[in-house]
């Protein structure tokens, strides 16, 4: 039979994976948490979207009444966001300058006096930007071209071509105003007003020629250029008199978008914790905005001192809480203008680390304008809200079912360490020939398992009387039967001693052979009982196993003639071993009459001994016909015989005593087929240091 | 005869048994008195001693009785021959027979020509000792050991070894020719006993321990294995 492969899975462990059936608690929390935060959030959506309602209605009619300017925008605007500070007209953008923290757009100017006919190579590659930035009473101005080479004006050859700038600006009353600049060098310039019959001159800001391009930086009253603005930059570097126009027209201002400090300051009044808010125009410019982040700076740092959940916490709750649909945020803002209007007129969430965001916009109509106001709102009030709560929650249900788990696993280790235990008693009380060597004890704890443990220990005392009775069974019966016997066999022999017939001689003959068979039957049933006895009276000493083997192969080469007696070992070594010699030398009797039984006449039976490391082995090898594999295993058990019917009684005791004694001296013995269609080899391990 | 002078005690509670072994030994020429029980032997033999006691170790109800015979028995005379016939095989009460005295310990499956031969050696022996041997054998000297046969008595270093018949015997034969080995069938016949193999490693284990008492460092008698034994001079 083969042996099926067992998986061993401990108690241990399947209790720890029932166990762990404790981790649907927080999942469960996690999830009624989770249907709050949406319930939560819906509401909060609501009240968002109610306050928008509100704040939109109330931007509406404050605008409205603000009369904000009506522009055209449908030809594209510019557009300048608000700053805050005083700018310093020094020609320098980039960094450390004052344009540096304001996120503004370059806009283009274009040529439009384009030549047809000129070659392709021939068109100007110079290129003209500038942007803007304004507070509520100057419009900065920033015009930057590519390399060129300056052409500065001459007062004395006023005739000579040079470079200028022209700019047409419209406030909210229509009117308009042109200005002129006329560089005589880099450096500070000076803005003629060409509008008004009387030219006037006023200081208009630094005309720089540095690293091979102009920098202009210049700035005019915002309330002249409200409402638009173009410019005009004349340049002759490639080609004379080219015009960087804002439209090809004479008129060739544009409206003017702009962030608005007032704006600013109507949007303030619905500050908030976690609230942005953002006015745009009906292009997506942002004409006025709330962040949240000056918000949280301002007035949270006061009274909101409590420590901010770490960003650990804020993930694990945005893993939570937060279904992956839902889309990533980013800022919706670039360069004064919202990156994606199809985001508005919607409300929806956004998932943002270390916070969700959710974002709701209304639509107002301002002097037949559509403008939107858009609010994006931190979800963190009501996370934090929650997740406090959530907070609490987790660490109870983790410390619950961190409680249980530890102590159903070490419940479930002590059973399986009793269990373990009580195999490993058991296991032990019963050697592998089932003899019982000594019952454990049993425990005394009031549980089934207890109850299994007293059990089992009766069965094993039960076990072992049976084990008993069967053992001195044969002992007895032989005991019994030898006192008939020896009645049968002296009358016999005192039968054959008085003078009989021949016919009667004949008869007697016949039942002393019986006798004498049922005899040596009933001496080899109780010689195993016997060995086990002597085993206690054996004397240990320390032999030279070699030097005693060759004393023994010499008494079989004359005991057992027609054989062959070999005995291989290297005589190098040492082979001094502590043993039982009278006992060794009976289960070598044994063996080597079991080989003679089997072994061809003339055959060699080969002794091998060698050494290993902690025990000395000798092999005893017959050219005898092979053990059929089906009993080699019970080869050494007590009444197996592999023999046929011979004509002394065998009962198979033989092998039985190899292997007590083996066993006696913590040795052991097995028997193999040689490979080849005959031989087999009996091998014997003994432990050095016995005892 | 000298035969007839011979008086063996029976002592076996199997009635059969008994009178089978008193018919051969009578047949023989050996006088016989049988006893069923070990009161009725132990009265019998207050009043005379027989020449030889065969006793059964199990008496009727006494598990053990045969062993208080010899006891008894043992007391009353040193050298009375005792033979042992008994059912049990175990190496236990063979042990405990030997050391209580006993000359001789046979199971019931010998055959009866075995206990005739064994019965008539023993007288043989007594014979033997009664008679003087040539006198320059007397004393045997090896080493250490010293033997004075027609005392039967035994000495190592100086120091007097008690040892039974058959043991001073088996002593005897392997000291007499030292290095060469003895097999069992020398000893045996050396000791004028018939004893099976065993009962010849059971003595041999007894000469060596009653030796070691007066020298730990005894060693003399060596284990030719499943040859025999020798006596080696140190």
């Amino acid at each position: 039979m083969g042996h099926g492969v067992i998986i061993h899975f401990s108690l241990k462990t399947q209790l720890l994976l029932v166990a762990s059936l404790m981790l649907l608690l927080p999942w469960a929390g996690c999830q009624s948490v989770s249907v709050l935060e949406t319930s939560l959030r819906q509401s909060h959506s609501q009240l968002l979207d109610v306050k928008m309602t509100a704040a939109a209605q109330q931007i509406e009619r404050k605008l409205n009444q603000s009369q904000y300017p009506n522009l055209n925008t449908n030809q594209g605007n510019y557009y300048a966001p608000l700053t805050d500070s005083k700018m310093l007209l020094d020609g320098f953008d980039g960094e450390e300058s004052d344009w540096e923290n304001i996120t503004t757009p370059w806009f283009q100017l274009n040529t439009y006096n384009y030549v047809a006919g000129l070659s392709t190579e021939a068109k100007p590659s110079t290129t003209v930007k500038f942007k803007l930035a304004a507070n509520d009473k100057l419009l900065y101005i920033l015009i930057q071209t590519s390399a060129l080479t300056p052409h500065y004006f001459n007062p004395m050859q006023p005739k000579k071509i040079a470079d200028q700038l022209n700019i047409r600006s419209i406030n909210n009353t229509g009117l308009i105003s042109r200005w002129q600049i006329n560089p005589q060098g880099s450096g500070r310039v000076e803005m003629h007003n060409m509008s008004k019959t009387m030219k006037t001159s006023r200081d208009a800001g630094t005309w720089l020629w540095r690293d091979g391009h102009y920098n202009i930086e210049i700035a005019i009253p915002i309330n002249l250029a409200s409402n638009a603005i173009g410019f005009d930059l004349v340049l002759n570097d490639q080609q004379q008199n080219q015009h960087f126009k804002s439209k090809p027209a004479t008129t060739y201002e544009r409206s003017l978008v702009r962030e608005q400090w007032a704006l600013n300051q109507q949007l303030a009044n619905y500050i908030q914790p976690g609230l942005s808010l953002y006015l745009l125009n009906s292009q997506y410019w942002l004409v006025g905005q709330l962040n949240a982040e000056q918000v949280t700076d301002d007035s949270l740092e006061n009274d909101d001192i409590q420590e901010e959940p770490s960003w650990l916490m804020h993930t694990i709750y945005n893993k939570l809480f937060t279904s992956d649909s839902l889309p990533y945020w980013r800022e919706p803002t670039s360069l004064g203008r919202w990156r994606s209007p199809q985001q508005l007129e919607q409300t929806a969430w956004y998932q943002d680390s270390p916070i969700n965001k959710q974002l709701n916009s209304k639509v107002i109509i301002v002097n037949g304008q559509q403008f939107y106001v858009v609010a994006v709102q931190d979800s963190r009030q009501s996370l934090l809200s929650a997740s406090d709560a959530l907070n609490q929650l987790l660490i109870l249900l983790f410390t619950i079912i961190a409680v249980i788990v530890t102590g159903l696993f070490a419940f479930a280790s002590s059973l399986s360490w009793r269990i373990v235990q009580m195999k490993k008693h058991y296991r032990a009380a019963i050697d592998s020939d089932g003899k019982i060597m000594a019952v454990p004890a049993a425990s005394r704890l009031p549980d089934e398992l207890g109850d299994l443990s007293r059990v089992m220990q009766q069965l094993t005392i039960n076990q072992g009387k049976y084990t008993d009775y069967l053992a001195t069974l044969a002992d007895k019966l032989s005991h019994e039967l030898k006192t008939p016997v020896a009645v049968i066999r002296t009358s016999l022999e005192n039968m054959e001693l008085s003078n009989l017939d021949p016919e009667a001689t004949k008869y007697l003959t016949r039942a002393m052979q019986g006798t004498n068979r049922l005899s040596q039957t009933l001496n080899a049933l109780s010689e195993a009982n016997r060995l086990e006895q002597s085993l206690e009276y054996a004397q240990w000493q320390i032999v030279p196993l070699d030097d005693m083997l060759e004393e023994l192969t010499e008494a079989y080469r004359q005991v057992y003639n027609s054989y062959q007696f070999q005995l291989k070992y290297d005589n190098n070594l040492e082979y001094a071993i502590n043993l039982a010699p009278e006992l060794i030398v009976q289960l070598l009797d044994k063996l080597i009459s079991n080989a003679v039984d089997f072994s061809p006449v003339n055959d060699a039976i080969v002794f091998t001994l060698t050494k290993q490391d902690k025990q000395l082995k000798l092999t005893i090898e017959n050219q005898g016909p092979h053990f059929s594999s089906d009993n080699i295993s019970q080869l050494f058990d007590s009444m197996v015989s592999i023999r046929q019917q011979s004509e002394t009684p065998h009962l198979g005791l033989g092998l039985h005593i190899v292997k007590l004694i083996s066993d006696f001296h913590h040795g052991n013995i097995n028997a193999k087929n040689l490979s080849g269609d005959k031989g087999v080899i009996f091998e014997l391990l003994l432990p050095i240091e016995n005892k | 005869m000298i035969k007839q002078q011979l008086h063996i005690a029976l002592v076996e509670d199997e009635i059969n048994i008994a009178e089978n072994y008193r018919d051969a030994l009578q047949r023989i020429g050996y006088r016989v008195s049988l006893f069923y029980n070990r009161q009725d032997a132990l009265a019998a033999f207050t009043l005379a001693l027989p020449d030889m006691a065969i006793i059964d170790v199990g008496l009727q109800d006494e598990y053990e009785g045969g062993f208080d015979l010899c006891r008894t028995l043992r007391q009353l005379s040193e050298t009375l021959p005792i033979i042992f016939l008994t059912a049990r095989s175990s190496e236990l009460d063979e042990i405990s027979a030997l050391r209580l005295g006993a000359d001789d310990y046979l199971t019931k499956d010998v055959s009866i020509h075995q206990v005739l031969a064994r019965v008539s050696a023993l007288f043989r022996r007594i014979q033997a000792l009664k008679k003087p041997q040539s006198a320059d054998e007397q004393v045997l000297s090896r080493g250490s050991l010293r033997i004075n046969i027609e005392r039967i008595e035994t000495y190592w270093q100086e120091q007097p070894v008690i040892l039974t018949l058959t043991e001073f015997w088996i002593v005897h034969t392997l000291a007499k020719h030292p290095g060469q080995v003895k097999n069992r069938d020398q000893l045996m016949d050396a000791a004028h006993v018939v004893l099976d193999n065993n009962t010849i490693t059971t003595h041999i284990k007894r000469i060596r321990k009653k030796f070691s008492h007066i020298d730990s460092e005894f060693n003399a008698i060596k284990t030719a294995y499943g040859m025999g034994y020798r006596w080696v001079m140190e």
